[in-house]
């Protein structure tokens, strides 16, 4: 069976119109792949540093397609083709071609020369800290929670950051012990949280969508650090400036002390059983890097770093036993009876 | 198929392809990785150098280091590269006397070095300097003895050497055995000249 | 004229040979191959057993069918057991039995430090998978990154475990490193220039040379986390000023050059097959083993494209992104040259050739996620999550076990002188093309969907509920395509079709012989003058030029050869019980590991005294 080889010539053409179709032409999403309705697609970007990865991702996705197909067909092709049939003579014995040689090496060269300049830029783009302000907030990941402070609010949050949508906002992740990672997929990849180092994320968060105050994504840790990484999971919360805003103040303003009676005796019961030791009801406590801190943790859907939904029934459950429902967990058993539980989930229930 | 054209040599032992004998071609082979050993541990021991200032935690290489001391047990030790090549000079032109003398004055010098290592780390350790302190020590001490140890073996194998041209094994000590030791020796001694120069020396100048 | 006879040592009679205490003391290639290889079967069972586990676990969310802990000792074992237990000792089986047939030696340069190989790995396997029933197995991941692995964060038994074990096979794997280029570089055949050694051979020196280039930096790294962990020191531990990072450079360091290893072997295999049952040349052999070559060299400068999220800044970041796209032109080299040997071919599908042609296919899937995400910006949504699992398991399983199998059924005749049967190969290989692709595709939209990787369960409502469940079925598809392969293995064994000695009409020298060869392998030995010996025997030479080498006239042969092979030996199983025993010792007291290292030292130089 004879081969035809093409010229080097004819080869480069069609090799660099491919790449340019595929880098120029071809950042179209195709909406299956999106997965738009999955929360913690990476498909689906919601802020300028996530936009900047998807402007790359699809056309290097449609260029592996493309080879994928190429290299399939070719494949696909020769197996039907050139099959054994009865009584055919032995084929040609060729021992190779140095133009196809120089071809399909030049081919791959010039890909990857287009997949790289997007690429450097984007790295650089990525980690150079933008002009101007920057809106502040520090990231430490612990065993298994992430602490989030605003350094120009005075804040604390736990498990749920908040951040102003069309502002630059500067994340400084720190660790508290073992490796972790931080990952909200539709605000950007993912940043290692190494103890010993801080590294950074910037971004701008879009603006929610039309007629939201605010918008809530979903991301988790992302690097293997112990027994309930599985469970070390987050929320960020991007607001409308006018939203945010409001969050501040409301969250500045310190829950009221309970009248009811069962929650008035699980705030006594807060500071009795020893939860004082290491939560914190204030919301501006630096202290509060110790374990999570609970101030206004009646208003917040979930628990346990966003794996549960917070209600009375999972809260009562973490209560009587943490290891149980995340294996490995720091907080002590305190062996809370039942009337300790029920008045401090009535407690932690009306810090709204 | 015919044998005819197909079978040619009835030799046992072929010449090796590459021209270089099996057991030579194998330690190099050996160093070469050994090389790559020393490397991370020294590049180790690079990427940490000066933390400890930082966390205010001592005692530092200049508080404890005699450059003078340490030089000598570094001449002592090329000292021994000079007397493994003239053992192994010796069993080529098949003077057993003189490779016994040689190989015993390696192994001697070599013990020597170690001494000083030992006399060394035992000073270190009772001015303050333990292996879990700080990184100064745990990375020097690590190191150091991964070359003491693979120095200390080095003696150990020169003295089996020796021994055996004493028994009736005596032919088993050829000229390429003797070169494969040297092969050894130069290279522990090469690896020190690199750590005298990164980890002593380099204190005095950067 | 007549052939002269063969007359071998009196120890390697059939008597000599047969019964247990022969296979512990042999020092033959052929029979050490074996024993890797029935090694290296049995730990697939038992890494597959852990990934059925872990994926019967993800089938549905939070589930509770194994706990938290456990769950990551899965992990951390399934990884560990299939890298370093399964396709490394299975291409070490047939770097063992068919390197020295293809080149035309007796056996390999050092066959006693051959044994001591598969002795210390055999106990590194056994002593890593103790931990099971000692504690705790490692649940640290197979990459153990500092600090998690810290006395501190992980205290059980298990890290220690999978550290020591570790150590142990790394020094099995370096003696047969050196073991195997003296081999290759030295005890051709006459004629056999190292551009007429076949390209599986090539491709084993390449991996020989990453093993002996690379493993001493995870020693390292392993030496300095083992002091951590029993010696107080603080390489590792931050608030002593140590720094994770330096555990992940020294691991990755050899971590990417490992990759190569687990691929290459089944390159060379996939090299091989392709020409024989297309009928044709390997199209460009020169450039096939010049980018084998290329990729080993390239693949350590690599390493931080593991660390993109670690933050090592734009520079680094940017060095390492175009190494790894450099990478992909000579692998990208050797798939359009295999396309180009079947191009023009007349193709037999035989269970072999499909698993080879299943290799090419499925490993082009694999490079191309590979090539996504040599891209930092990319990377960074993939690193960690299921998108990279789908990547690895594809050049893995799609790249390196299909390979493999391709291997067995293309060698098992020469082996064991019986075909496999082909009606159950192709099940197998069907079932195995499909369960994989059932298993792991879904797994690049998990990714995708930011499913992470390394967790024991997750919450339904993200989109990931049919995929894992689709993984799971694919799993238990494997595991079917497995047990047919099993199966197919025992029956031919016992009363496979006989094969004789050219069952595929082959190129290269290993089917000169019979099957399976003779304890000695060559008469005399091969006279080679080109790159496919056996063809242009039975064919004629077809290149242009005469490029035989000439040899002087043939020598006057006499009537008896007397062949001289090494004897049986007990010492390398000492010295590797004396390898193990020292690194036990450091979990169990240091009197014995004083013991360990003192059988080592005396059974060297027993070893060494011991007449050849």
């Amino acid at each position: 069976m004879h081969i035809r080889i093409p010229s080097i010539r004819s080869m480069l053409t069609s090799v660099s119109t491919l790449t340019l179709l595929g880098l120029g032409g071809c950042y179209t999403r195709w909406e299956p792949l999106t997965f738009k309705d999955d929360p913690q697609s990476t498909m689906m970007p919601l802020s300028d540093l996530a936009l900047s990865t998807d402007e790359i991702y699809w056309p290097v996705i449609w260029i592996t397609v493309g080879i994928f197909v190429l290299v399939q067909a070719l494949l696909t092709i020769a197996v039907f083709k050139f099959r054994e049939k009865p009584g055919e003579p032995m084929p040609e014995q060729v021992h190779g071609n140095i133009n196809m040689e120089l071809g399909w090496t030049l081919l791959p060269v010039i890909i990857l020369v287009a997949i790289s300049f997007p690429t450097v830029t984007r790295i650089w783009a990525a980690q150079t800290a933008p002009e101007g302000e920057v809106f502040e907030i520090k990231v430490v990941g612990k065993q298994w929670w992430f602490a989030f402070e605003y350094p120009e609010l005075g804040l604390v949050t736990a498990n749920e950051v908040h951040l102003p949508a069309g502002r630059p906002v500067h994340l400084a992740l720190h660790s508290g012990d073992v490796i972790h990672a931080f990952w909200i997929p539709r605000l950007g990849g993912k940043r290692d949280l190494m103890p010993g180092r801080i590294n950074h994320i910037w971004l701008t968060a879009d603006m929610p969508p039309e007629g939201q105050d605010s918008i809530r994504l979903e991301g988790q840790c992302a690097e293997l650090c112990g027994d309930s990484h599985a469970l070390m999971r987050m929320e960020a919360i991007v607001h409308t400036p006018e939203s945010f805003d409001k969050w501040v103040a409301a969250q500045k303003t310190a829950a009221a002390t309970p009248t009811e009676p069962l929650a008035a005796k699980g705030a006594e019961t807060f500071l009795a059983a020893g939860c004082i030791a290491c939560h914190s009801t204030d919301p501006s406590n630096a202290q509060a890097f110790l374990a999570p801190n609970l101030s206004h943790f009646g208003s917040r859907p979930r628990l346990a770093a966003d794996r549960f939904e917070n209600n009375a029934e999972n809260l009562a459950a973490w209560l009587r036993n943490p290891q149980a429902v995340k294996p490995g967990a720091t907080m002590p058993n305190l062996n809370l009876n039942d009337q300790q539980v029920d008045a401090l989930v009535a407690y932690l229930s009306s810090l709204k | 198929m015919s044998s005819d054209h197909s079978a040619v040599s009835v030799h046992e032992h072929p010449p090796p392809s590459f021209g270089v004998p099996n057991l030579k071609l194998a330690f190099w082979l050996f160093l070469a990785s050994d090389c790559m050993l020393f490397g991370s541990l020294i590049a180790t021991y690079l990427s940490y150098r000066g933390k400890d200032q930082l966390f205010g935690n001592g005692p530092y290489p200049l508080d404890l280091f005699s450059v003078e001391v340490t030089t000598i047990s570094t001449f002592d030790l090329l000292m021994s590269s000079v007397t493994m090549v003239l053992a192994v000079a010796a069993i080529q032109r098949g003077n057993m006397f003189q490779t016994r003398l040689w190989l015993g004055l390696t192994a001697l010098l070599g013990a020597i070095f170690v001494g000083f290592q030992g006399y060394e780390f035992t000073h270190f350790y009772l001015e303050g300097l333990k292996l879990q302190g700080n990184l100064f020590g745990s990375t020097f001490y690590v190191l150091t003895g991964f070359h003491g140890t693979h120095v200390t073996l080095g003696v150990v194998w020169l003295l089996l050497v020796l021994a055996t041209t004493f028994t009736k094994h005596k032919n088993m000590v050829t000229h390429l055995n003797v070169e494969v030791a040297g092969l050894y020796w130069h290279f522990v001694d090469i690896v020190w000249i690199v750590i005298f120069t990164l980890v002593y020396l380099m204190e005095y100048t950067v | 004229m007549a052939s002269p006879a063969i007359v071998l040592p009196e120890h390697c009679s059939e008597e000599k040979l047969s019964g247990i205490w022969s296979w512990i003391t042999t020092v033959d290639h052929k029979r050490i191959g074996v024993m890797y290889g029935v090694s290296a079967l049995s730990f697939f069972v038992l890494g597959g057993v852990e990934a059925l586990a872990i994926r019967t676990q993800l089938a549905m969310p939070n589930q509770s069918i194994v706990g938290a802990h456990f769950y990551n000792s899965l992990v951390t074992m399934h990884a560990t057991t299939m890298i370093f237990l399964m396709v490394m000792p299975l291409s070490a089986a047939f770097f063992n039995y068919m390197v020295p047939l293809m080149i035309g030696a007796r056996d390999v340069a050092f066959p006693r430090l051959n044994a001591f190989s598969f002795w210390t790995f055999l106990f590194g396997g056994l002593f890593i998978n103790s931990s099971f029933f000692f504690g705790e197995a490692p649940a640290a991941g197979w990459f153990g990154y500092a600090n998690l692995t810290s006395i501190q964060y992980s205290p059980g038994p298990g890290v220690d475990f999978w550290a020591l074990g570790l150590q142990t096979l790394g020094v099995a794997s370096l003696a047969a490193g050196f073991n195997f280029i003296a081999t290759i570089l030295n005890m051709r055949a006459p004629g056999m220039s190292l551009m007429r050694m076949p390209v599986f051979v090539w491709m084993t020196l390449v991996v020989q040379f990453l093993v002996i280039l690379s493993f001493p930096m995870i020693t390292v790294a392993l030496i300095l986390l083992t002091f951590d962990r029993m010696f107080g020191t603080n390489f590792y531990v931050p608030e002593a000023g140590g720094d994770p990072l330096l555990w992940q450079h020294l691991f990755w360091l050899f971590g990417h050059p490992e990759v190569y290893i687990l691929i290459l072997p089944a390159m060379g295999i996939v090299s091989e097959v392709l020409p024989v049952f297309a009928r044709k040349p390997l199209f460009g052999a020169p450039f096939v083993i010049f980018s084998g070559i290329l990729i080993g060299f390239v693949g350590f400068g690599v390493w931080s494209h593991h660390m993109f999220t670690t933050g090592l800044g734009p520079v680094a970041d940017t060095a390492f992104s175009l190494a790894t796209m450099l990478i992909a032109i000579p692998t990208g080299v050797k798939i359009f040259n295999w396309l180009a040997t079947i191009w023009g071919g007349s193709i037999r599908f035989t269970t072999a050739m499909l698993f080879a042609l299943g290799f090419i296919s499925m490993f082009t899937i694999g490079g191309l996620s590979g090539v996504m995400h040599a891209s930092p910006p990319i990377d960074l949504h993939h690193q960690d999550s299921y998108f990279v699992v789908a990547h690895f398991h594809y050049v893995l399983y799609g790249g390196a076990i299909l390979g493999l199998f391709s291997g067995i059924y293309y060698w098992f005749p020469k082996i064991t002188g019986k075909l496999m049967d082909e009606s159950w190969g192709k099940v197998h290989f069907w079932s195995s093309l499909v369960g994989l692709n059932v298993t792991f595709f879904p797994m690049h939209f998990l990714g995708m969907q930011g499913m992470p990787r390394r967790v024991y369960t997750y919450e339904g409502g993200f989109g990931w509920d049919i995929w894992n469940l689709c993984a799971t079925v694919g799993a238990f598809m494997l595991a079917l395509s497995a047990l047919i392969f099993f199966i197919n293995l025992l029956k031919s064994l016992a009363n496979g079709e006989q094969a004789g000695n050219d069952p595929w009409d082959g190129a290269t020298l290993e089917w000169t012989l019979t099957s399976p060869p003779p304890v000695h392998n060559f008469d005399l030995m091969p006279k080679v003058t080109s790159e496919r010996p056996f063809w242009d025997q039975k064919y004629g030479s077809t290149h242009g030029h005469d490029d035989t080498t000439e040899v002087a006239e043939e020598e006057q042969l006499p009537a008896e050869i007397h062949i001289h092979m090494p004897p049986a030996s007990y010492w390398p199983m000492v010295v590797s019980f004396g390898v193990i025993t020292f690194f036990a010792g450091l979990m169990i007291h240091p009197v014995v590991s004083v013991v360990g290292a003192l059988t080592v030292i005396v059974g060297t130089v027993a070893w060494t005294f011991e007449p050849e």
